[in-house]
Order: structure tokens, then C-alpha cells, then sequence
């Protein structure tokens, strides 16, 4: 299959702008500029089915539409702090196609009317920030980029900006706040950024593999995108596998994708020939699959995964096999979020530390039935009651974990129980 | 007029103004909803998570936009999750509900978080008696922890942040308020966050530490014993303190103050000043006090100050009894009548003057204000002078400070300046001087042009 996205696996030297060009390269954007208007642009994204790759798999389309036309300037920014442990794909994507995803973000600023845009990276991604400035400016140089662009009246500038590497800053409101120079702590939602975003403005928050499947949906239509995938989620995904398997890496299906085809006919399968023993669907803000032959057999969109008690994110997907107990999985997810939580609402910034100590325990053999309880009990306390998704995050591994694999914790207790 | 609209809390109904805070509306209805980081005069940011509430809205129908009705009554539909009372405006219709289990049950879990790490030493806190935290743990909290005691994280408990305030890290709940007073109604924003999550910390932005003339208020509004002045900290409980109210007299605004007294065996058995408070006055000086007026009183205290009556004998002063020393100007005064001129100072108490007015008047001397309101009739017309309500500054479209440099005469007008500019709102300076308030402002400054159009500013 070729690829849509992952382009330069297909055709070497995409990165450079003159393989870009000769493959297709800004037609797209050209044909919006000159040829369209911006809300019929916006009417192509939303129909042809596109949702949002960061995680919360919002349509694209609509949250254009949602763009507050009373209130000037706006903003484009790109999502490209990949943070969730277990997800490298924007940095693929961002690494070997660059000018699909800088393409992507020009045309999504054409259509809200935003004529700065910014791509917001992660703090260890400095020489991709390098790099990426490096095509931005040749972008600048061919007139893809810049006042007047095409002959016409419509002026863009993108810049990249490098964030101090703290996961939180991938949470959209939070990203902004560091974007303007804060700390990156979340923003209280509503209102959301299409109303009330970068500088109080009007501003469009998107995930890089989002914008980078723009270029192509304005090239070959709506009705092209949407063949592809299921009727619930359109289009192609890059999944991320990491864990046990034998051939880990960034694949891009179509939604629709069975998990079993994903691990063995892609992953290769897991190592040692071990058996599946549960699935993060969504990094370590996963919560925790059992894994039966119905499981493997589910086809990945953002619907099918829900049925399972889960939700696919960003699909990083990690497999566990049955050397890895559930205790230590938990200890491991739970060590991060303590060490990223922002710390602005009590919920999370105690309940971390709370559950830290907890898994701690518990997983080094010193815990009791009790401690399992209370961990429990402490995580469903917070649950609904954090001001971001991070804290809620936090608990979705904790309460899988130990409601879906209670033998794996009487286990990691029994010396004291 | 703005709009009203009506909702229910706790069923009862209360009709209160548009874009009312949830927790504000309970307020006027006699409702207390539990709040650590919110505070009446600082913009909400939802972080404590202490004001959880369930909170429903009318149903509408997706297709005509209608309120959908049920049994002849609005279909309320509520929040999947709990609220917070601090973020949420009220809208018509709405219902919030407060002490449901499900609320309860939120603020419960909040209160148990915030004390995991707390280091309930409230026996030898400044705060004990008058802190928010305790009276919340007895009001919504758990009887009892279920985080172990030796988990607790520890924390510096002594940190200046400046010379006037000190930080106890381990009593601190990250709720900010100390921080977003200097930043909104100070303008000084020298506190900041430091680290995240658990290790989040206050720390001081400036160098000299916490360069703030405003630092005292921050002791205030903190909800626990982190923040303590310098001077008033393991000085007293606070309910061994006698309340005076009083009004400062270190510069023109006049702050209302409450003055904590009481009786020292240090002070061998004398009454003395233990610490200067704001008294609330909402035409004056809100709830804030500058350092000045909150810290200056200690001039009281110098061994040098005259505290009984001397008279100058031989040019020499001896001791005397407040009898023969009030007999002793008596008769000074009387015997040289007309010449007897006394100049008062305006920083004294109407009542001080009126009596030295008197005293005046009755030996037939003359008795000089030697103050007076600068500005003259201009004053009088736009400006501030005696009774004006400070509270309604920035009402208007722009603010005239005339050869004043607020921040140094008068430093909770310049305050009432700085939050009158949220939002924002013009202030403009005619200053014979440059100073904390920018550069010089120009004759063709665009207000004294606007001045000359039809719809001139308001001031
Ligand atoms: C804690 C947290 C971390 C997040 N990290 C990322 C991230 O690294 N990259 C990203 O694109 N979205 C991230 N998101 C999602 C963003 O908030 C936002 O929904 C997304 O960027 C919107 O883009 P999309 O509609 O294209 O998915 C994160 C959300 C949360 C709550
Ligand atoms: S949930 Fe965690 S990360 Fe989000 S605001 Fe609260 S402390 Fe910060
Ligand atoms: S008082 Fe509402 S979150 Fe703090």
C-alpha cells in the first residue's frame, strides 16, 4: 500500500522542496488560495470525515466551522508536542514529509483566516525546530509562504516555537499559555481556543498528523478520503506499536484495522511467540484491555475500541504479554503522571503523589489488600473532578488495571496478606 | 440595567444578575459553597477543586431550540460530572444542587487531598483560629486520614520571601491567591510557582525578595499559614486579640484598620499593638492596606518616644504629672492670647482637630490647617477629595492623576487605578515629574484631544 501520510517511505527525498513539488507539492494550497473560498475549504475537511489525531478524535471540519468570526486576529497552531509515552509519529511525519504537514497547517490557516501560525514542539525536538525552520524559510523563498501569496491579498507566516519538555503542555490550553510566554499550566475550558485562544484570540488547535492529512483531502476530494477507513472514523491512522512485539514502529492503516492484524501481521508478533496479555490502546493514558481472541479481532476506530472499555487516542499502541504483571505496568504509568502533573488542581497534584506512594508499595511487595483498595478507591475519587485530562488520565491504567486484572495485584501482596 | 435571570439552588429560587459567579449567587442566597482559590476579587481560575457542585441546565431541543418540558416543568439536564461553583455563570433556569451527596462527596474527597500532605501543626500556627482550611476540614472534611502519617512530604517551614513576609512550604495548597493578587489588583507580580505537580512551590520573582509595597495583603488572603508577616509571626493567638478599629494616618486615603491589642507582660502589663489589619471598606480601601500602613505602626514602639508629659524648666524638661504639666500650658497660652497660633497637621483625626480648634477659640488664638487637598475647584469638579468612593473609580472612560505619583502618596489609589484597568481602561498622567506610572504625558496626549470631540471622556 502506499502511503498517504508516511510519503517519504515511498518516495525518497520528499523532504526535499523540489521532490515535494514535482510529486504534487502545494497544489493544494495554491487551489484553495486562488480558487476557493475559505469556508468551502472548511466544508471539504468536515466532509470528508477527518478527526482530530491528538487524542480526543474531534472532527476537524466542525471545529473550523466553530471559529469565532466576530473577533479578530486568528490563529493556526500545530500540536507537535508529543509527549504520551509510546506515540512518535508526528515526529516522523514531521522529520521525513515536512513540507505535506507545513502544507497543512498553511491550508487550515487559509480557511479559519489566520495569517500567523505557529508549530508548537516539544523542548527535546530543538533540531527538529531547526530543521523545520530551515523549510519553512524555504518555503518563504519559493512564495509558499509570505505576503501575497499567489498574486493574491492573502499573507502567512508560520513559526516554530520550542516548549521546556513538559507533557502538559500538550493539553491545548496549557500549550498556548507557554506559547505566550507562561507557565504552561491548563486553561479552565470552556471557553474553548476556536473562541478564546492564543492571546484571548480565535485560534485552531491541531495535532501535526491531522493537518498533514489536509494537502491531500483538498487534492483528491472528500469522497476519496472517506473510501478509506470505517464510517465511524475516515481515512487512514498512523498506529504506534510498541511493547512486546517483535517489529515495533509507526504504521499507517486504514481505521478499521484489526488489532490482531496490527500485532502479528505488522508487528510481527509477539516476542518468544507469548501470548497477548493486555493492550494500551492509547499510550500510558491508556486504560488497561484484557485481551481475548474478540479483542484481537476488533477492528481499531475511535467506536469499536470504546466497546471495549477504552479509548484508541492517539494510538500508541503497547502490548503486554503475560511476563508483564499489571502492578508494575500501573507503578510505571502512575511514576509519570506524578512527575507531570502540572500541579494547578489539587485533585491530581495530590492523587498522584497519593497513588505513587500506593503503587510503590504495593509493587515492591510491601503492600497489603488494603493498599490495592485504597488505590482504587483514591483514583475513582479523582476521577471527574480534575481541572485537565491529564489527571483523568492518570487514573484509567490504575482502575483497569485492578478491576480487569485482580490476580495480577493479589499477587504482587500476598506476602502480606 | 444588566439582565437578571433566575435559577434554583438547593430549590430555593433567587433572581440575581447576568454572569453572576455560581458561588456568588449561592452567596446571595445564603448559601456557602466551600472555596479555597476563589476570591471575590480575583479572577476565577477553578484550581482547588474545592467548590464541586452539580449543576444542570434546561434541556433544549436540538431541532426547534425550544426548552423541553416535562410534566408541565423544564427538563433539567445535568453536567456528566461535578462543577466547579467558581467558573460556572449562572444562566437561566439553571439549578445547582450543593450538598448532594455527590457534591459532598467531591468536597470531601478535595479537603482529604489537601491535607495529605498538610502538616497539621495548626497548635503552633499563626493561622489556627482564623484559618479557612480548618474551618473547612471540620465543616466538609474526613474525620480521618487515610494517607500514612510517615508519607507525609516535608518541606522547608521557614522561608523569607522578602524581609517583611516568610513561607512555610509543607502549609501551603498551591491555591495561587498570593501570586494572582499581585499580578491583578497589586501590579507588582513578584511571587511565582516554581517546579510542578507535588514540588510545586511559591517563590520569589524579584531581587530584593518580594519587592512588593503591597506584600501584607498576600498574609490576608492566604487561606492557610503559609504566608505570615515578619512581624506578627508566633506573636499571639489570634483570639487572645482585642479588635479597635481605627483609620491609618499615613497617607491621604485613609485605609479603615483594625488595630489587634492586648495586654503583654512584656510590655510589663501595658496594652500594645500586636498587628495592623485592613478593615473592610468597599468606598475606600476594599480589604487592602500597604505595607506602610500596615507595618509603620511599630514607630509606637521606640523606647524614645514620649509617653508622659515633660516641662521645660530652667531649659531644662523634668518629669510632671499630666495635671501640673496640662495647668503649666494653660496658663502659656492664655497669657499671650492673639499670638497664640496653632498649626495642625491633615494627618490628624477630625476629632483631634476639631478639638484643637476649640482650644484655639477659646483662648482667642488661630488655629491653621497647615494641609490642604491639592487640585482646588478642578478637585472639587472631577478629582478625589473628602467622601469620594474610591470603590466606583474607573467607572468612567478614563482616570486624571494631576501631579501625584500615586505609588509613593498614596499607594491603594494606585491599586484601585490598577484593578480599574480590567479591563482595560485608559489612565493618564498631567505629572510635573516622571515617575512610576511611565513618562511624562504630553499636552497632545489623544485625551485632551478627545476632550475637544463631541463624545469627550467621562473621568
Ligand atoms: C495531558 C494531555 C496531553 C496532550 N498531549 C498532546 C500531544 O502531545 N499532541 C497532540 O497533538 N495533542 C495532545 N493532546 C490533545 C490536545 O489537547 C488537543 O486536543 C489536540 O491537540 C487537538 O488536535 P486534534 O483535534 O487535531 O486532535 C493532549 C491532551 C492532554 C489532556
Ligand atoms: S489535572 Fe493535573 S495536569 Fe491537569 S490541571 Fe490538574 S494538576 Fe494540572
Ligand atoms: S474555589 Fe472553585 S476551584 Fe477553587
Amino acid at each position: 500500500m502506499t502511503h498517504i501520510l508516511l510519503r517519504h517511505r515511498d518516495i525518497p527525498d520528499i523532504n526535499t522542496l523540489n521532490v515535494y513539488k514535482k510529486n504534487g507539492g502545494f497544489a493544494a494550497f495554491k487551489k484553495a488560495v486562488t480558487k476557493m473560498k475559505p469556508a468551502e475549504v472548511t466544508e471539504v475537511v468536515k466532509n470528508s470525515g477527518l478527526r482530530g489525531r491528538g487524542g480526543a478524535g474531534f472532527p476537524t471540519g466542525m471545529k473550523w466551522a466553530f471559529i469565532d468570526k466576530n473577533n479578530w486576529p486568528h490563529y493556526v497552531v500545530a500540536n507537535a508536542d508529543e509527549s504520551e509515552p509510546g506515540t512518535f509519529k508526528d515526529r516522523e511525519i514531521m522529520e521525513g514529509n515536512p513540507f505535506q504537514f507545513l502544507e497543512g497547517v498553511a491550508i487550515a490557516s487559509y480557511a479559519i483566516g489566520a495569517n500567523a501560525a505557529y508549530v508548537y514542539l516539544r523542548g527535546e525536538f530543538w533540531e527538529l525546530a531547526a530543521f523545520l525552520d530551515e523549510k519553512i524559510a524555504e518555503m518563504e523563498e519559493a512564495g509558499y509562504l509570505g505576503e501575497d501569496l499567489f498574486g493574491t491579498d492573502y499573507s502567512l507566516k508560520i513559526y516554530t516555537h520550542l516548549g521546556a519538555g513538559a507533557y502538559i503542555c500538550g493539553e491545548e490550553t496549557a500549550l498556548l499559555e507557554s506559547l505566550e510566554g507562561k507557565r504552561g499550566q491548563p486553561r479552565v475550558r470552556p471557553p474553548f481556543p476556536p473562541s478564546y485562544g492564543l492571546y484571548g484570540k480565535p485560534t485552531i488547535v491541531n495535532n501535526v498528523e491531522t493537518l498533514t492529512n489536509v494537502p491531500l483531502i483538498l487534492a483528491n476530494g472528500a469522497d476519496w478520503y472517506k473510501s478509506m477507513g470505517t464510517v465511524d472514523s475516515a481515512g487512514v491512522k498512523i498506529f504506534s506499536l510498541s511493547g512486546r512485539v517483535r517489529k515495533p514502529g509507526n504504521y499507517e492503516l486504514p481505521f478499521g484495522t484489526t488489532f490482531r492484524q496490527l500485532i502479528y501481521e505488522y508487528g510481527m508478533g509477539i516476542q518468544e511467540g507469548r501470548p497477548v496479555k493486555a493492550i494500551m490502546p492509547a499510550g500510558a493514558s491508556s486504560s488497561l484491555i484484557a485481551v481475548d481472541d474478540k479483542v484481537l479481532d476488533t477492528p481499531m476506530d475511535y467506536a469499536a475500541v470504546r466497546t471495549l472499555g477504552a479509548d484508541l487516542g492517539s494510538a500508541s499502541v503497547i502490548v503486554l504479554d503475560d511476563t508483564v504483571s499489571m502492578d508494575w505496568v500501573v507503578n510505571k504509568t502512575i511514576h509519570f503522571f506524578k512527575h507531570e502533573s502540572c500541579g494547578k488542581c489539587t485533585t491530581c497534584r495530590e492523587g498522584n503523589y497519593w497513588m505513587r506512594n500506593l503503587t510503590e508499595r504495593i509493587h515492591s511487595g510491601k503492600g497489603t489488600g488494603a493498599d490495592v483498595d485504597l488505590l482504587l478507591n483514591v483514583a475513582k475519587q479523582m476521577q471527574g473532578k480534575c481541572l485537565c485530562a491529564l489527571g483523568e488520565f492518570s487514573t484509567m491504567a490504575v482502575v483497569t488495571g485492578i478491576e480487569r486484572f485482580p490476580q495480577d495485584f493479589k499477587q504482587a501482596v500476598r506476602s502480606n496478606s | 440595567m444588566t439582565k437578571q435571570v433566575s435559577l434554583t439552588i438547593n430549590g430555593k429560587q433567587i433572581t440575581v444578575p447576568d454572569g453572576t459567579l455560581v458561588v456568588d449567587a449561592a452567596k446571595m442566597a445564603g448559601i456557602d459553597i466551600p472555596v479555597f482559590c476563589h476570591h471575590p476579587k480575583l479572577e476565577p481560575v477553578g484550581m482547588c477543586r474545592m467548590c464541586l457542585v452539580e449543576i444542570g441546565r434546561p434541556m433544549l431541543d436540538r431541532n426547534t431550540g425550544q426548552v423541553v418540558m416535562e410534566n408541565g416543568q423544564p427538563k433539567i439536564q445535568f453536567m456528566p460530572k461535578l462543577e466547579t461553583a467558581c467558573t460556572n455563570r449562572v444562566s437561566e433556569g439553571m439549578v445547582v444542587m450543593t450538598v448532594s451527596d455527590n457534591a459532598k462527596e467531591g468536597q470531601r474527597g478535595t479537603v482529604e487531598l489537601l491535607l495529605t500532605s498538610h502538616p497539621l501543626d495548626c497548635p503552633i500556627c499563626d493561622k489556627g483560629g482564623e484559618c479557612p482550611l480548618q474551618n473547612l476540614t471540620m465543616q466538609f472534611g474526613p474525620g480521618k486520614s487515610r494517607f500514612l502519617y510517615d508519607e507525609k512530604l516535608h518541606l522547608e517551614k521557614q522561608v523569607p520571601l522578602g524581609e517583611l513576609i516568610w513561607l512555610d512550604r509543607e502549609r501551603c495548597i498551591q491555591c495561587a491567591r498570593c501570586i494572582r493578587f499581585q499580578d491583578e489588583i497589586a501590579g507588582e507580580a513578584v511571587l511565582g510557582f516554581d517546579e510542578r505537580g507535588r514540588n510545586t512551590q511559591i517563590i520569589s520573582l524579584s531581587d530584593p525578595g518580594f519587592d512588593s509595597v503591597f506584600s501584607g495583603n498576600t498574609t490576608d488572603i492566604c487561606p492557610v499559614g503559609a504566608l505570615t508577616t515578619a512581624d506578627f509571626r508566633f506573636g499571639a493567638r489570634p483570639w487572645e486579640l482585642k479588635a479597635q478599629a481605627s483609620i491609618c494616618t499615613q497617607c491621604p486615603v485613609g485605609c479603615n484598620t483594625t488595630l489587634n491589642t492586648r495586654r503583654e507582660a512584656k510590655a510589663g502589663g501595658e496594652i500594645v499593638v500586636k498587628r495592623v489589619m485592613p478593615r473592610q471598606n468597599e468606598e475606600v480601601n476594599e480589604i487592602w492596606l500597604c505595607d506602610k500602613g500596615r507595618f509603620a505602626y511599630h514607630y509606637t514602639e521606640n523606647k524614645k518616644r514620649l509617653t508622659r508629659p515633660l516641662v521645660r524648666k530652667d531649659d531644662k524638661l523634668a518629669r510632671a504629672s499630666w495635671d501640673a504639666a496640662a495647668k503649666f500650658a494653660a496658663e502659656k497660652f492664655s497669657a499671650n492670647k492673639k499670638d497664640f497660633v496653632v498649626l495642625a497637621s491633615g494627618r490628624l483625626a477630625n476629632e483631634d482637630l476639631f478639638n484643637l480648634k476649640s482650644l484655639a477659640d477659646t483662648v482667642g488664638g488661630r488655629a491653621i490647617l497647615y494641609s490642604d487637598m491639592g487640585g482646588g475647584g478642578l478637585t472639587r469638579l472631577a478629582g478625589v477629595g473628602a467622601g469620594t468612593n474610591i470603590g466606583a473609580m474607573g467607572a468612567g472612560d478614563a482616570i486624571l492623576v494631576v501631579a501625584s505619583d500615586l505609588y509613593e502618596e498614596a499607594p491603594i489609589w494606585w491599586c484601585a487605578r490598577q484593578t480599574s484597568r480590567r479591563p482595560r481602561r485608559d489612565v493618564d498622567r498631567c505629572q510635573p515629574a516622571p515617575d512610576q506610572t511611565g513618562p511624562l504625558c504630553e499636552v497632545r496626549h489623544p485625551l485632551c484631544l478627545r476632550r475637544r470631540s463631541k463624545n469627550h471622556p467621562r473621568l
